[in-house]
């Protein structure tokens, strides 16, 4: 590479933009011509003073320079060009060309020697801080992917950052491929060619530095533990840097994937131990959401039973109730458990039917009521009766869950306001409270599972997936759930479940 | 025996309205208060023979309940907790409450924490000098132990941990008190405690594998059971 060659230029092998044709002509041809003009008419001026031996130095030193500036041919041309001139309007006799004397050739000679001599010394010179110049850039390409990388964390991102910085700086095509096992696969965007591929796996299982195969060159990535890829590059056109930089850049690149690897491994056990805790969260609000029915029917059919002679009718009968009530708590829990799991399992096969939704809330509303809340609960429908297209089993659980927790947060004998309204798109339903309200800060994380506001009003109460049910449930039907709060005088809280209305249409399609 | 007064602290109406019947017939008189607040007023104004906690109240945790409630009294305090804690658990003993039952409790052996805890009231207004359970029996003045009226030696700190358990027979003893009674210092290895449980469970079981004087509250403390 840069080796020099007949006119001193290094062959083009440069990087970067090729140099374009017009100032090269200026390089080459205007400006030698007029240096080669004004020295020459300098030597013309000057021969009356200085006698012609003198004034050929003027000539032997514009050639120097021109030599010097523009390289070898550009040199000899003008050495040539240089003695005729001299031979022409400066030697004796003036204005013929003649070479009788043997002084007459001593001028072209030694013209022809500075301008070879300036012109192998600039040339060798260029090439020097040609290839300076390359090696800086070649570094700096290396250093800059390198940084790249460092940001890179997954191996898609790896490979994204390798090809286009490459093309970029380098003007190579570049493809990564990791090692999985004895296979080699192609790296995020990069295409499954055949050719590079067979590169890849050459290079990832031989041993040797380098493995070429026509333009392509593979070489291993090596990790710590051995091969963990194969950079493959296109050294087409660019052979010797391809070359050059390919052990650095196979370096770099290595740790580049391993480190996305420890970053893809670091990922997964974290999402593992969130699953773990998740579960952890699971179990212990169960059992604890368990535990309350089971005492009290455990302690209500003890009682019975230990105490039976003692215990007055209507007393029995309040435990039996308490009994009965407890058990439809705990197959509550369980129900929502079961749909819990089943929205969670992205399970789309919800039983759509178009059902009067007013006439659903009247029910539910009812329900909660019977079960002797402490609030009273308003229910209002001033766009009478809207079709929905819900799943009416978890419809109807949504709606519980929302309501009781509106029940659970809001102080004894305040108001809770439900309200079914046409909104443009759909059937809207407020739920409204009188309670403390929901600081801003938590009002997305209310619908996660599991989450209960910190030091909320009822410590141990609930299991925070009442919430997360209805939100999997309105999202699966297509609708939106939004809170509001506070809503008046920095207290309550509304929340809106709005839902699509069925369209006349709507019911056979989904029953499909 | 007599039942007494119960003040009970609960804020699940499921739960009130099985136990309230419950502790009538059993032969206790019974308050209901449904949140720390009105535990507080109650302890206060209606005297009670004992309370019944429920630690997660809707409006304070039930701990502080116990701390207001011990800065004016020493009446007896049971926690009912669905917290499986032990810290929890440890953290009400220590602020005072006489003994706990976890969620779901069986109905017999709530009421049979609530006689203990009452009788040991009883006991604190006249002091007693004899300890008699089942097969065992204890002089405190002689502190001399027999077990089916045969005369059994322990060892001073044995004698201690035992006559600690008894003085609350029926009742945990968390392992700070016990280690309190045996060695003088609360923040003793409790690795002694169970060394010298052992060894008391060897003078004093049938069977030291299958104990059923010296029973263990995992994590908690001990209890020595109640005749």
């Amino acid at each position: 590479m840069n080796s020099i060659t007949g006119d001193g230029w290094p062959a083009e092998t440069e990087l970067g933009s090729g140099t374009p044709f017009w100032p090269n002509a200026w390089n080459r041809v205007v400006i030698p011509g007029v240096m080669l003009g004004i020295f020459a008419e300098a030597g013309v001026l000057t021969k009356p003073w200085l006698g012609e031996g003198y004034a050929s130095l003027i000539f032997v030193l514009g050639i120097t320079l021109i030599g010097a500036r523009s390289g070898l041919a550009t040199a000899v041309i003008c050495a040539l060009l240089g003695a005729m001139i001299f031979n022409l309007a400066v030697a004796d006799p003036l204005w013929e060309l003649n070479f009788t004397r043997h002084t007459d050739f001593a001028p072209p000679a030694i013209f022809m020697a500075c301008a070879v001599v300036s012109g192998l010394m600039s040339g060798r010179l260029r090439d020097e801080t040609r290839r300076a110049r390359q090696g800086n850039r070649l570094l700096e390409s290396l250093l800059d992917t390198s940084r790249s990388l460092q940001g890179a964390e997954t191996i898609t991102a790896v490979d994204s950052v390798l090809r286009s910085s490459l093309r970029r700086h380098l003007r190579i095509r570049t493809a990564l491929y990791t090692l999985d096992g004895a296979e080699v696969a192609p790296a995020g965007a990069t295409a499954p060619d055949p050719d590079w591929l067979r590169g890849a796996a050459e290079a990832a299982t031989s041993r040797a530095d380098l493995v070429r195969e026509g333009p392509l060159a593979g070489i291993a990535l090596n990790g710590v533990h051995g091969a963990v890829g194969a950079l493959v590059v296109d050294t087409a056109g660019s052979e010797e840097v391809a070359v050059t930089v390919l052990p650095a850049l196979a370096r770099i690149a290595a740790l580049a994937l391993e480190r996305a690897d420890l970053a893809a491994e670091v990922a997964e056990v974290r999402a593992e131990s969130r699953a773990e805790e998740l579960k952890t969260a699971l179990l212990s609000s169960i059992s604890h959401d368990l535990r309350t029915p089971l005492t009290t029917i455990s302690t209500s059919a003890a009682s019975l039973r230990q105490f039976g002679k003692e215990i007055d009718d209507k007393t029995a009968g309040e435990l039996l109730d308490g009994i009965v009530a407890q058990c439809e708590r705990l197959n509550r829990l369980t129900a929502n458990l079961l749909e819990m799991s089943r929205l969670q399992a992205g399970d789309t096969a919800l039983q759509l039917a178009v059902m009067p939704a007013v006439e659903l809330i009247g029910k539910v509303v009812g329900e909660v009521r019977a079960r002797g809340v402490r609030q009273t609960i308003a229910f209002a429908a001033p766009d009478g009766e809207l079709d929905i297209a819900v799943d009416r089993a978890l419809f109807e659980l949504a709606l519980v869950n929302v309501l009781e927790n509106a029940c659970k947060f809001s102080p004894a004998r305040s108001k809770i306001t439900v309200c079914c309204r046409r909104v443009d798109s759909g059937c809207a339903i407020d739920i409204s409270d009188e309670g403390p309200g929901i600081p801003v800060a938590e009002q997305d994380r209310v619908f996660e599972r599991f989450y209960r506001i910190p030091g909320g009003a009822r410590g141990a109460a609930g299991t925070g997936l009442g919430l997360a049910i209805a939100r999997g449930f309105v999202e699966a039907s297509g609708g939106s759930i939004r809170i509001a709060s506070p809503v008046a005088k920095g207290r309550g809280t509304t929340l809106t479940i709005t839902l699509p209305l069925a369209g006349p249409n709507t019911a056979q399609e989904d029953a499909q | 025996m007599t039942g007494g007064h119960i003040l009970l602290v609960d804020d699940e109406p499921g739960i009130v309205a099985a136990l309230r019947p419950a502790l009538r017939a059993a032969g206790h008189t019974v308050t209901v208060a449904s949140d720390g607040h009105e535990a507080i007023a109650g302890a206060a104004n209606a005297d009670p023979d004992l309370v019944l906690l429920d630690l997660g109240l809707p409006d304070m945790d039930g701990k502080e309940v116990i701390s207001h409630i011990r800065r004016r009294a020493k009446t007896p305090i049971i926690v009912i907790s669905a917290r499986h804690q032990e810290s929890e658990k440890i953290a009400a003993l220590d602020l005072g409450a006489d003994d706990y039952v976890d969620k779901p409790f069986v109905l017999g052996i709530l009421l049979a924490r609530i006689r203990a805890a009452m009788r040991r009231r009883q006991g604190e207004a006249e002091p007693v000098d004899h300890f008699s359970a089942g097969r065992l029996a204890i002089d405190f003045v002689r502190r001399e132990v027999r077990l089916d009226g045969q005369p059994i030696k322990l060892s001073p700190k044995e004698y201690n941990l035992l006559a600690a358990l008894a003085e609350s027979a029926g009742q945990v003893v968390t392992q700070r008190r016990l280690l309190a009674a045996g060695w003088g210092r609360s923040e003793a290895d409790p690795q002694y405690l169970r060394v010298y449980i052992g060894l008391l469970r060897q003078k004093l079981e049938t069977n030291p594998a299958e104990p059923e004087l010296l029973l263990t509250e995992p994590g908690v403390g001990y209890r020595l059971a109640a005749g």
